[in-house]
């Protein structure tokens, strides 16, 4: 080739080069290709693998899985540290957990980094609609729906979240209809609508929603069990075997669902069945040790006294109250047995505890029965027997040990009227009793 | 005549090309100078930016000090400095403010701001239920309105008020160490030791080299009877603050309850050299030291000399009546009894006020009372506080406008003495400073 022509176009003689050397060019391939593939693995990389987690993240949110979102989110954030929409969608799976001090941490982060401002106002008016004064900020997430706000759908959940946790069932079960009828295949909104039913002791409606919840989603095995639960409520106790078993058969080692296939047995008369059942669960290392099968040594002390075994039914009868000093059945037959055995003293205190507590949640059937009649509070009259029920709830409650409960009810009387006084001091003797601070006494 | 053409058109061609390059040199320049004012202005920002994530409003002020000097019309900057020089307690934040209003900053922003600062610095109780308002249906700028109002209550002497806001902010952020700080605080003006000391503890279990809380921790230990725990925290102030007065003060006295009386001593010498040995804090600690170390007659002069600076102090009124009775000097002993007696008789009823005020925050009288008593002891600063939350609840309440113009007279402010003397005399209308 001409001098000149090499000049002008070196890159031609280089090409020509090459052809004649097949291994240089070979290793001049691929070492390019090494560089750029290190290139590539070390900065768009980790770019791309947050950016699947971003997707997965979102699928999981579709789905409502939170837990999984959440996990998906701080993956994320291992490569944008600084990425202020991700410190927000965290914050936001957060809330719809229910982990309130973690979505304010991660909300306060993405304001930080600038995320926009209206975004994070209704991220916050939704942590308060969920965990504080609901009422108060129905009216400001009225107007946003008014105005036909994109995250309409996460108004209505935190709404019934929000008066689903204060015991405001009517109100909650409103809202969740209005999502109902706005997403009419959302299986959340009917698992959110049964829960509902099933606080507000509307068992029936309750069964048929979660019943609705499986058609949208058999794999729900929450909803399931609930279901279960209902069943046995209702009386449907072989469908609700139907529902425990199927449940075990997925998760065996359910000991919720164990004890729920017992207590059917044990209705349905199968003692035999029942008893080798709750052998299986209450034998498990630790299980003597958690107050949520207290119910579980019940039934089986229960057998066992039934079948004239007073020796066998004392200690479990025994186990279950020390688990659950207020379950009023267990002190019943924990009476019965003791009596049998001439213990009277004991027995009569055991049945003094039994009435207590019998006759609270008699009350509580009535209260919550009376609450759901009044409906939502349309007049001074209304609202003042509304908090005097409410007030009565979290008073009783608290009097029998059920702190969580009655301190709920307390909170959602002194929510519809601040400046009622004996909530007021039922609340601060309580805090200065149990607790240093004063933390749901809502600012006056 | 055409070489003298071609001479002028050669002239004007080299004054254009010279205009030119003038021109072009000057539009390189003011590029530049404005590129490095942008480029100044946004290194500034970004370090601003990473301040107030780090929470350090001083370097965060310094920073957008200078980011507004490059970037004088930007609406954020402003906004962002005037919340700064609040949350450090300089009011020239106002022209920021409202520089940023004007700017065209939301005007929800600034409102909000001009809340904080009312709450602050002036009347948290004109503010207190708006900002409350705004806490129960949920806000992005929750924690500095709470912050806010801590700070007002505080001021106020509000303090069942500030232990309801610490609480809620405590229970929003429980990581957050400073709603367990406010609290504390609260306990440790309230006089309830053992809950301030476990707020305190808690604080440090957050936010370990929090130095002003490790302070106030050490003190309260002491006076607790603990000086072995007050002295690991009082010890690590000291090292990472050898100047200040406060820290070395307490480290002495705990030394002397530890028994170890001449390092207290050398302590207090090493500090005294370095600071001068007129403080009046130093001098009755100093004075301390002696009466262990070496005897009431070595006290004597100390105590005299603190004596000068605090005549009205308790500790120094009672150790002079205790070295001169123990020196033999009875006559004069006696005296200076009486007066201690008299001191103490002013700190219980102060005692018995703050009990009041507690349940009963708005009593105007307790409060002019408590700004009475606190004078009369030499507490000026609380003093003239008291006054001030008197006027408060009542800005045309005669009596503490006179004592105000009392007290600003024997400062030399004439001004203000005047101000509060025609209020007081009723010849003008209350404001409040």
């Amino acid at each position: 080739m001409p001098q000149t022509q090499n000049i002008i176009r070196p890159w031609t003689g280089i090409r020509e080069q090459l052809r004649q050397r097949p291994r240089v060019s070979a290793a001049v391939v691929l070492v390019t290709a090494c560089i750029l593939g290190a290139g590539a693995y070390f900065l768009l990389a980790p770019h791309l693998w947050a950016q699947y987690h971003w997707w997965e993240a979102q699928r999981f949110l579709k789905n409502y899985q939170f837990p999984e979102a959440i996990r998906q989110f701080q993956s994320c954030l291992q490569v944008w540290p600084r990425s202020a929409a991700t410190y927000f969608q965290l914050g936001r799976a957060e809330r719809r957990q229910g982990n309130m001090v973690n979505a304010r941490q991660h909300l306060q982060k993405a304001y930080g980094l600038r995320y926009p401002l209206e975004d994070l106002q209704l991220e916050f008016n939704l942590i308060e609609a969920q965990t504080g004064d609901v009422q108060a900020v129905e009216r400001k997430l009225t107007d946003y729906l008014a105005e036909g706000h994109p995250d309409e759908l996460l108004i209505y959940e935190a709404l019934v979240k929000g008066y689903w946790h204060h015991s405001f069932f009517v109100e909650a079960y409103h809202w969740a209809t209005l999502w109902i009828q706005r997403l009419p295949k959302d299986w959340y909104a009917y698992y959110m609508r049964a829960l509902v039913l099933e606080r507000g002791q509307n068992f029936r409606k309750a069964v048929d929603d979660f019943a609705q919840v499986l058609e949208l989603k058999p794999d729900h095995f929450d909803a399931r069990l609930h279901l279960a639960d209902m069943l046995v409520h209702v009386k449907r106790l072989a469908e609700a075997l139907e529902h425990y078993n199927f449940y075990l058969q997925q998760r065996p080692d359910s000991p919720y669902a164990g004890l729920g296939r017992g207590r059917c047995l044990m209705l349905l008369g199968h003692d035999a069945e029942a008893r080798s059942v709750f052998e299986n669960v209450l034998t498990r290392p630790g299980a003597d040790r958690d107050p949520s099968l207290a119910d579980g040594f019940r039934m089986y002390g229960q057998l066992e006294w039934q079948q004239d075994k007073p020796a066998a039914a004392l200690p479990l009868l025994r186990k279950a109250v020390a688990l659950d000093p207020t379950n009023a059945q267990a002190n019943r037959f924990l009476a019965a047995v003791l009596r049998s055995t001439g213990q009277d003293a004991e027995a009569q205190r055991c049945e003094d505890k039994a009435q207590i507590v019998d006759r609270t949640y008699i009350r509580l059937d009535q209260i919550v029965a009376e609450l759901g009649q009044i409906g939502p509070i349309l007049n001074e009259a209304a609202k003042n027997r509304a908090v005097l029920l409410r007030y009565e709830a979290g008073s009783s409650l608290l009097r029998i040990g059920h702190d969580e409960d009655g301190i709920g009810w307390l909170i959602s009387a002194s929510q519809l009227d601040p400046a009622h006084e004996p909530t007021k001091k039922a609340l601060k003797d309580y805090y200065n009793e149990k607790g240093p601070l004063l933390e749901r006494v809502k600012p006056q | 005549m055409s070489q003298l053409r071609a001479r002028e058109s050669r002239g004007k061609a080299r004054l254009l090309v010279a205009v030119g390059v003038l021109g072009g040199a000057f539009a390189i320049a003011a590029a530049c100078w404005w590129g490095y004012s942008m480029l100044a202005g946004y290194v500034a920002w970004q370090q601003a930016l990473n301040d107030y994530e780090q929470d350090d409003m001083v370097e965060a002020k310094r920073h957008l000090q200078q980011c507004v000097a490059s970037w004088p019309n930007d609406a954020e900057a402003r906004f962002y400095l005037a919340r700064a020089c609040r949350r450090t307690a300089d009011i020239s934040g106002k022209e920021h403010l409202e520089a940023a209003m004007r700017l065209g900053w939301p005007k929800d922003a600034i409102n909000l701001e001009q809340e904080l600062i009312e709450a602050q610095f002036r009347d948290v109780r004109e503010v207190e239920t708006a900002l409350y308002s705004l806490l129960q249906v949920g806000h992005y700028d929750e924690i500095n309105i709470m912050e806010a109002l801590a700070q007002g209550f505080l001021r106020e002497h509000l303090l069942t008020s500030l232990v309801k806001c610490a609480g809620i902010w405590s229970e929003k952020y429980p990581k957050d160490w400073r709603p367990k700080y406010y609290w504390g605080y609260a306990y440790e003006m309230g006089n309830n030791q053992e809950r301030a000391i476990s707020r305190y503890q808690a604080v440090l279990e957050l936010k370990p080299d929090q130095l002003e809380t490790r302070r106030r921790l050490g003190t309260l230990l002491r006076r607790n009877g603990q000086p072995r725990e007050a002295f690991v925290h009082l010890q690590y102030c000291h090292e990472r603050q050898p100047n200040s007065a406060e820290v070395v003060m307490e480290l002495a006295r705990c030394l002397l309850m530890l028994a170890r009386s001449d390092e207290a001593r050398a302590l207090l010498a090493k500090w005294m050299q370095e600071h001068g040995d007129d403080d009046p804090a130093a001098l009755e600690t100093r004075a301390e030291v002696e009466i262990e170390a070496s005897g009431p007659a070595a006290a004597i002069p100390w105590l005299r000399r603190a004596e000068q600076k605090m005549p009205q102090d308790h500790r120094v009124v009672s150790l002079l009546a205790r070295a001169l009775r123990e020196t033999g000097q009875k006559e004069e002993a006696e005296k200076y009894e009486l007066r201690r007696d008299e001191v103490e008789k002013l700190l219980r009823k102060l005692d018995d006020i703050f009990a009041e005020l507690l349940n009963d925050p708005d009593n105007v009288d307790r409060r002019f009372e408590a700004g009475t008593i606190s004078m009369r002891l030499g507490r000026t600063r609380e003093g003239v506080r008291w006054f001030m939350s008197v006027l408060q609840l009542e800005a045309n309440h005669p009596a503490t406008h006179r004592a105000l113009a009392e007290y600003y007279e024997s400062i030399g402010d004439k001004a203000k003495a005047r101000n509060h003397r025609d209020t007081a005399e009723g010849k003008k209308r209350a404001f409040v400073h």
